[in-house]
């Protein structure tokens, strides 16, 4: 109920997109073109930079939605509801999943057609879910508290990149693979190890979520 | 080193790096778990219950109850019960604590000491029971401004677990005089119906007690007669009403107590029956010029209007 809640309200001018749609592209683009000007090799770079543009821009996306809740006091109101907390949690990672998954999908497409064609799209496909599923978890869970504070916006990256450093390496190489060097023989322990990570983030956050967000 | 696990191109992660992480994610919880308690005061009665009994059956009853934000006592030593079934409006200066002790009636605070209950229920030890007794009008609306109103009832009524959605939502909305708007988003509402919108939503689960911090601010006499009206079929309709205004003419015409809130305490407790509105409105006016320390003499009660 809470995603399909959420991802209504982005459907209507929300603010998930519209930070992809504005930053995510300018950052990319200044990447690739900064990449190209110093004749660097793009197929050993893009990946990582890839990573962390998507690290970053859905961290300040997930901020700026949480934002809007906390602006009309909406969110106080649904954690102030007897559902549990835990589910309303689980409902706004998978909107924010879903939403900062078409826009890295747009961004690969885009990246493929102009730069490189995937050498696996399977492994590509894996190494985006995997990977945005973790950045997901995290960053709606540090947005659910940092966005109401004055500092709110220095304060999500803050908290939240470090924590994803080990996300975005594993991500970055699994990427590189699906995208231009081909696929190698220790892809598969790549997928094993993002899965864990998204398994343990995904566990703690939901679990102290609902201690987090009580009254007591 | 050891490394942990061998990866494709000689990046490894070694087990003092995945400690680091594992270890930085967990300070990360326990940083966010000290600071939302931190904020729960440092004096909650541990001997609390829900015994309805021990207070006579009132709907809301507070008592001894003290509040401070860091070192700034904001109400301090106040008690009070409310009757199931009576209005009750809270007047007050600017800054004098109404919104605050309808924050901690409403279990949003936790009182530093003191202990607050609701239909028997304490709202900061059992939440979830106490939620659904208790319907609250903010200063915000509490609602998604780019959702409907239907879709944010419909949302809200899935978070209380109801039922009968489409019944409850229905009636909600004939209440609160919004059937024609039902289908328009919240931010293309005018403010008046906004606050029926958001009153739709504090009513909507069936609650005991409706709890209203300055309804009135904002609205259009229209909007203000309005809502006026749609108040007076609630305490009409057996709900127990707390609310906190500036409008001394609309809180006599509607309430059975006025308490008066100044030097951070219930300055008065004043029975509109008993008194009359004339005489409630004089009183509050003295208590709440006598505390901001103004000189203007209280204006003489007309003859024959007691």
């Amino acid at each position: 109920m809470t995603a399909r809640k959420d991802l209504r309200a982005e459907a209507r001018g929300g603010a998930v997109l519209s930070v992809w749609l504005t930053l995510g592209i300018v950052l990319l683009a200044v990447v690739l073109v900064t990449v190209a000007t110093v004749d660097a090799d793009a197929a050993a770079i893009a990946p990582s930079a890839l990573w962390l543009v998507f690290a970053l821009i859905s961290t300040m996306a997930f901020g700026r939605g949480f934002r809007d809740e906390h602006a009309h006091g909406a969110w106080q109101a649904v954690l102030a509801a007897p559902a549990p907390a835990s589910a309303v949690f689980l409902g706004k990672v998978g909107a924010n999943l879903v939403l900062t998954l078409i826009a890295e999908l747009a961004v690969i497409i885009a990246y493929s057609l102009v730069v490189e064609w995937p050498a696996s799209t399977a492994v590509l496909a894996a190494a985006v879910l995997l990977g945005t599923i973790g950045i997901s978890v995290v960053g709606t869970f540090v947005a659910a508290f940092t966005s109401e504070r004055d500092s709110g916006d220095l304060l999500l990256p803050l908290m939240t990149l470090p924590v994803l450093v080990p996300l975005v390496a594993l991500a970055a190489q699994l990427t590189r693979q699906g995208l231009g060097d081909g696929v190698e023989g220790g892809w598969w322990v790549l997928v094993i190890l993002l899965a864990g990570y998204d398994l343990i983030v995904l566990a703690t956050a939901t679990l102290a979520f609902g201690f987090a967000s009580a009254k007591v | 080193m050891t490394h942990a696990w061998p990866l494709a191109h000689g990046g490894a992660l070694t087990w003092d790096e995945l400690a680091l992480v594992v270890a930085l994610y967990v300070l990360l919880g326990l940083v966010v778990l000290a600071g939302r308690r931190s904020r729960a005061g440092d004096g909650v009665d541990e001997s609390s219950s829900n015994d309805i009994d021990a207070y006579g059956g009132a709907a809301i009853v507070v008592d001894d109850v003290s509040f401070r934000r860091g070192r700034d006592w904001t109400i301090r030593n106040v008690d009070l019960q409310v009757e199931p079934a009576s209005f009750v409006v809270i007047a007050g200066a600017n800054g004098a604590g109404k919104t605050t002790l309808l924050g901690l009636i409403a279990g949003r605070e936790v009182p530093s000491a003191g202990t607050i209950l609701i239909g028997g229920i304490n709202p900061h030890l059992t939440p979830d029971l106490a939620a659904a007794l208790v319907g609250v009008v903010d200063h915000q609306s509490l609602l998604y401004p780019r959702l409907t109103v239907r879709e944010n009832l419909e949302y809200f009524a899935a978070l209380h677990g109801l039922d009968d959605e489409r019944r409850r939502i229905a009636r909600a909305l004939a209440l609160v005089q919004l059937r024609d708007r039902a289908d328009s988003r919240v931010d293309r509402l005018s403010h008046g119906q906004r606050q029926r919108a958001s009153l739709a939503r504090a009513i909507l689960h069936g609650p005991r007690v409706l709890l209203l911090d300055e309804p009135f601010s904002g609205l259009d006499l229209s909007g203000a007669d309005g809502l006026e009206h749609l108040l007076g079929q609630l305490r009409d309709a057996g709900i127990t009403v707390v609310m906190t205004t500036h409008d001394l003419e609309r809180a006599v015409a509607l309430a059975d107590r006025v308490l008066v809130v100044a030097e951070k305490t219930i300055a008065a407790d004043i029975d509109c029956a008993a008194f009359g509105p004339v005489a409630t409105k004089v009183r509050c006016r003295e208590i709440l010029i006598g505390s901001a320390g103004a000189q203007t003499p209280a204006p003489a009660i007309p003859v024959g209007s007691t």
